[in-house]
């Protein structure tokens, strides 16, 4: 069963995404998209090390190519994030840009081996800003990606101020 | 007139063709072509839209418009002014559409009017 949630910067979109795997009797996966580049986002992913501790996730961590993973069968993962995983993919160093068909391939692999997947991703769609055509383009695979998952998931939630609104599926 | 809003690339127009059944071929990219097509595609781009005389001329058009004003506020002043008229399009659109639907994700809320779409 496939998961999506997504919202703004800081909305809590992790914790509630956390909290649908809460009570999960078989493995946890929390599976780190992030390549750390700086200060700021090592001392994030303190934080979201820290908000994880003893609820009982294994950590893998994995840039792209998520296809080549094995994971234990009937495992739950939680992916964090899309943006990065897209980003990783789309700007692989010294070559073309990443397809997203390349990443939905690397997630269907993993949902055909997991019996949860949570992908947690983020809302960058409506600041109206012109951006660079790369960048743009980087925007349109993610938005790609969003509806692609959207349509394959059992439930989709947008995380506001905490509080996540569904759009698809059982009510949260 | 109904009025679909959504962030980029969320499948607006792909929702709107799937609803409607109509094509590409009949959707408007500007105000010119918008008096004759059942809908409109890109609002954001004419935030000085004369909306009396499309309203006129096509009262039942389907208006698609991108949402804009998420983000932090330009540093030009040209562009404050834009994305500030785009919203203020769509509230006067919104309070006189009979629906008003938001698309994220391809999937589509209902903000305003329950009813069946056509």
């Amino acid at each position: 069963m496939l998961i999506l949630v997504t919202g703004g910067a800081g909305s809590g979109k992790s914790a509630f995404a956390e909290s649908l795997l809460d009570g999960w009797r078989g493995e946890k996966i929390y599976l780190a998209t992030m390549a750390a580049g700086d200060g700021e986002s090592l001392r994030r992913i303190e934080r979201h090390r820290a908000m994880r501790a003893g609820k009982g996730f294994a950590t893998v961590e994995r840039q792209r190519d998520l296809e080549m993973l094995s994971l234990p069968t009937g495992c739950a993962v939680l992916v964090e994030d899309l943006p990065n995983l897209w980003a990783n993919q789309f700007f692989a160093p010294g070559g073309e840009p990443g397809r997203e068909e390349d990443v939905l391939a690397g997630l269907d692999t993993l949902c055909s081996t997991a019996a949860r997947v949570v992908v947690v991703s983020g809302e960058l769609f409506s600041d109206g800003t012109d951006y660079a055509p790369e960048t743009v383009r980087y925007l349109e695979g993610l938005a790609t990606l969003h509806r692609a998952l959207a349509a394959r998931a059992a439930a989709v939630y947008e995380v506001v101020c905490g509080i996540p609104v569904t759009w698809k599926g059982e009510k949260a | 007139m109904i009025l679909i809003v959504g962030g980029a690339g969320q499948g607006k127009l792909d929702y709107v063709l799937e609803k409607t059944g109509y094509s590409r071929e009949d959707v408007a990219h500007t105000p010119m072509e918008a008096l004759t097509r059942p809908v409109f595609d890109g609002l954001e781009r004419w935030p000085e839209l004369d909306e009396t005389a499309l309203l006129a001329a096509n009262p039942g058009i389907i208006l698609i418009c991108r949402e804009v004003g998420c983000g932090v506020v330009p540093v030009d002043g040209g562009e404050r002014a834009r994305r500030e008229a785009v919203g203020r399009l769509c509230c006067r659109r919104a309070a006189r559409a009979q629906r008003v639907e938001r698309i994220f994700c391809g999937l589509s809320t209902v903000l305003k009017g329950e009813g069946p779409w056509r």
